[in-house]
């Protein structure tokens, strides 16, 4: 096997480079430059000023976010038909489809017989959620989204990270997908359009 | 005795069979709504169209009987054409709500449409609306949006069930299943519609929005619901996060099996599945302290049964010992019975549960009056010692006078799937009472002991039907909560007697009893 060789030549230190102090003090410098310009900066932000130049480039979490991108999987909400119901059939296609089993839902008979199933009850435990967005890839009926851009899930109960039905369907999508605007659609089928009327 | 070509492959059938049949012979699958091999034929769906040399126009396989010579093409372009035709036709009005159909999974409907379709729909009217959830009866729920009009369920009631409950009223596009004017459907045997049912026209109401069919396993069993032995399926959910109610059993259907029940089997038995998971299966083993019941373990329960059992044994001799075996109990447990109570303790006042109720209802389809699935087994065995029948009664009057100090009873007593209600053929008595059986009783109450068993589906057996036909089956899933077999509870007694038991003594059932026909 021929391997590919490169020889690099070493810098060579010089006389003042050999003493240290004065690299030593040059670093000093630096790390002092922006101690000082961030201690001036953050100081400034306290009282309202300069607010466009960042102190550091460290994001002030919690009170600072990175901003999530569109189409970022965060926690799971059900979205709701015009009339207040849930979208959601229960038609078990995301139990089904989930690789970490951990979508359970419980079907019933709802008293419209347009509507004819409902789900009873709908939980996800989300800390066995592995965020592959399986289930809204599989809804036939765009009743679950991941839109909400919670992606910060600590809770000091294990219970608390299992996500009830009217929990889900309570929650909204996040800012930068409101901004986006409803997600891009194929053009309805014209016939679909028609019946639907009916 | 015609011989026919289908797809190249040659076949003898006896004459009069029809085209479709000789081909699932060769195991061709020919598309079918309005065929079921069980019913006649009635030619309506026209999906069946395959290609026949000689003849210019395409034919019904269902219809068209075998003539020597024949040659049979079910693939050509034509073929594949009038299906793709038929389908189109038949899904003009289909709501196609396949996310929340029932049936979807094991729809024909839908199998064909991704075989054999798939094409944009070029209907431009608008979509015919019919009644979507029409409940027919008690138990069978219609979606007329769904429907085929293929006649399956009409033409079961009336050449299988034999009464006719259903019609197809009106024509063309307006044509709709109902029930008669008025009438709601009940029948004894209405489960059978839903699985015949090619689409998800008929729904059970029992079944439905439980569970997805695909999230179902599949294991065999027969019906020891009556003496019939009918061979059915067990669809089960052992996965505790998707079941419902905690129910692992969903339901039962009927396996074929022309020997004893056809496709058919009778909504008793099929309902009888609720049975597995009911709240008064006992799940472990009851030891009773006091005036309660209290749940321990199988070996203090085993060590303390025993030492019962040799109690009894030395103050009271083999007479102070009674062994009742319910006809519930598959042949093999009734075997290791035998072996470790007579032949191994000696005990001779041995019986096999009571007699057959006269007043029971019975019919000429399926339903048995006796309703034990092994009564026979249990005679053909030879339960009783010979010269020495100890009737039921006179065992259950030996215990009442108290005669009897020790009563092992085996197997639920049959008429307690039918009436959990009903009062306990065992009357009341001094002496220890020793129950080993599923369901819990009104005997209970008396019981010393009671050791949870498995149910039918849940082990491995025979039973032997009224007409003499012995079938085996295997056990479909494990059983409920600390229940054993009932063959593994007698082997544990056997050891914790000490005695010698013949180390293959329940396997006697599988060489003796070889599986016959079932499945």
């Amino acid at each position: 096997m021929t391997v590919n060789e490169k020889n690099v030549k070493r810098t060579e230190l010089g006389r003042l480079d050999r003493l240290y102090l004065v690299e030593v003090v040059k670093g000093l410098g630096i790390t002092g430059g922006h101690f000082f310009r961030n201690l001036f900066l953050h100081t400034a932000h306290l009282f309202g000023l300069m607010k466009d130049r960042p102190a550091a480039v460290t994001i002030q979490y919690p009170e600072e976010r990175r901003p999530i991108p569109v189409g970022y999987r965060g926690r799971h909400r059900l979205l709701l038909r015009e009339d207040g119901s849930p979208k959601c059939v229960a038609c078990m296609m995301c139990p089904t489809i989930c690789p970490a089993q951990c979508i359970h839902i419980r079907a019933g008979e709802s008293p419209d017989p347009a509507i004819e199933k409902y789900p009873v009850s709908f939980d996800i435990v989300v800390d066995r959620c592995v965020m592959c967005g399986f289930c809204v890839e599989a809804c036939p009926v765009d009743a679950i989204r991941m839109d909400t851009g919670i992606v910060e899930m600590a809770e000091y109960d294990r219970k608390d990270f299992v996500d009830g039905r009217d929990y889900m369907l309570s929650q909204k999508p996040s800012d930068e997908e409101k901004k986006k605007g409803p997600p891009e659609r194929k053009p309805p089928n014209e016939l679909d359009k028609k019946n639907d009327e009916h | 005795m015609p011989t026919i070509e289908i797809d190249g492959k040659i076949i003898t059938v006896e004459p009069g069979l029809t085209v479709i049949q000789a081909a699932d012979r060769l195991g061709i699958h020919i598309p079918r709504f309005c065929y079921h091999p069980g019913l006649s034929p009635a030619g309506s769906c026209r999906m069946c169209m395959v290609e026949i040399e000689k003849i210019p126009k395409l034919q019904t396989a269902c219809t068209t009987p075998v003539v020597n010579g024949m040659v049979v093409r079910t693939d050509t372009e034509a073929v594949q054409d009038a299906r793709r035709s038929i389908l189109e036709y038949l899904l003009i009005n289909h709501p196609i709500d396949c996310p929340i159909c029932d049936k979807s999974g094991e729809c024909l409907l839908q199998d064909y449409y991704t075989e054999y379709a798939r094409y944009t729909s070029r209907f431009l009217e608008t979509r015919w609306r019919k009644r979507k959830v029409f409940i027919l009866g008690p138990t069978i729920v219609m979606d007329e949006e769904r429907c085929v009009l293929c006649s399956r369920c009409v033409r079961f009631f009336e050449e299988v069930s034999g009464v006719r409950r259903l019609g197809i009223f009106q024509r063309g596009s307006e044509a709709y299943l109902s029930t008669y004017p008025g009438e709601v459907l009940e029948d004894l045997y209405c489960g059978n519609i839903v699985d015949i049912c090619p689409v998800g026209a008929l729904t059970d109401r029992d079944f439905r929005f439980n569970q997805r069919v695909w999230m179902l396993k599949r294991g065999h069993s027969i019906c020891p619901f009556c003496a019939r032995g009918c061979n059915i399926i067990v669809d089960f959910n052992e996965d505790s996060d998707i079941q419902v109610n905690d129910s692992r059993v969903y339901r039962f259907r009927p396996r074929f099996n022309t020997k004893v029940n056809d496709y058919w089997m009778c909504d008793t038995g099929r309902y009888g599945y609720k049975s597995l998971d009911a709240a008064e299966r006992i799940r472990e083993p009851l030891l009773r302290e006091g005036k309660r019941l209290i749940p321990v373990g199988w070996d203090r329960i085993i060590k303390r049964a025993a030492l019962r059992i040799r109690e009894t044994l030395a103050s009271h001799g083999p007479e102070g010992v009674g062994v009742l075996v319910h006809p519930t109990v598959a042949c093999e447990t009734a075997l290791a019975t035998r072996e470790l109570f007579v032949e191994q303790l000696g005990i001779r006042n041995m019986s096999t549960g009571f007699p057959v109720d006269p007043s029971a209802f019975e019919d000429a389809i399926l339903i048995r009056r006796d309703r034990a699935p092994n009564r026979r087994g249990l005679e053909m065995i030879g339960m009783v010692p010979k010269g020495e029948d100890v009737p039921a009664g006179q065992l259950a009057a030996g215990w009442a006078t108290g005669r009897i100090k020790l009563l092992y009873v085996l197997g639920d007593d049959p008429a307690r799937f039918h009436n959990p209600q009903g009062p306990s053929p065992i009357p009341a008595g001094e002496g220890i009472l020793i129950l080993q059986k599923s369901t819990a009783g009104p005997e209970d109450a008396r019981a010393r002991m009671v050791l949870p068993a498995a149910m039918p589906a849940e082990e491995d057996g025979t039973f032997v039907n009224f007409e003499g036909r012995v079938q085996h089956f295997d056990a479909a899933l494990a059983p409920l909560g600390e229940a054993l077999p009932a063959c593994e509870i007698l082997r544990r007694l056997g050891e914790a007697l000490k005695v010698e038991l013949h180390p293959e003594c329940w396997r006697l059932g599988q060489e003796t009893w070889a599986p016959s026909s079932s499945s």
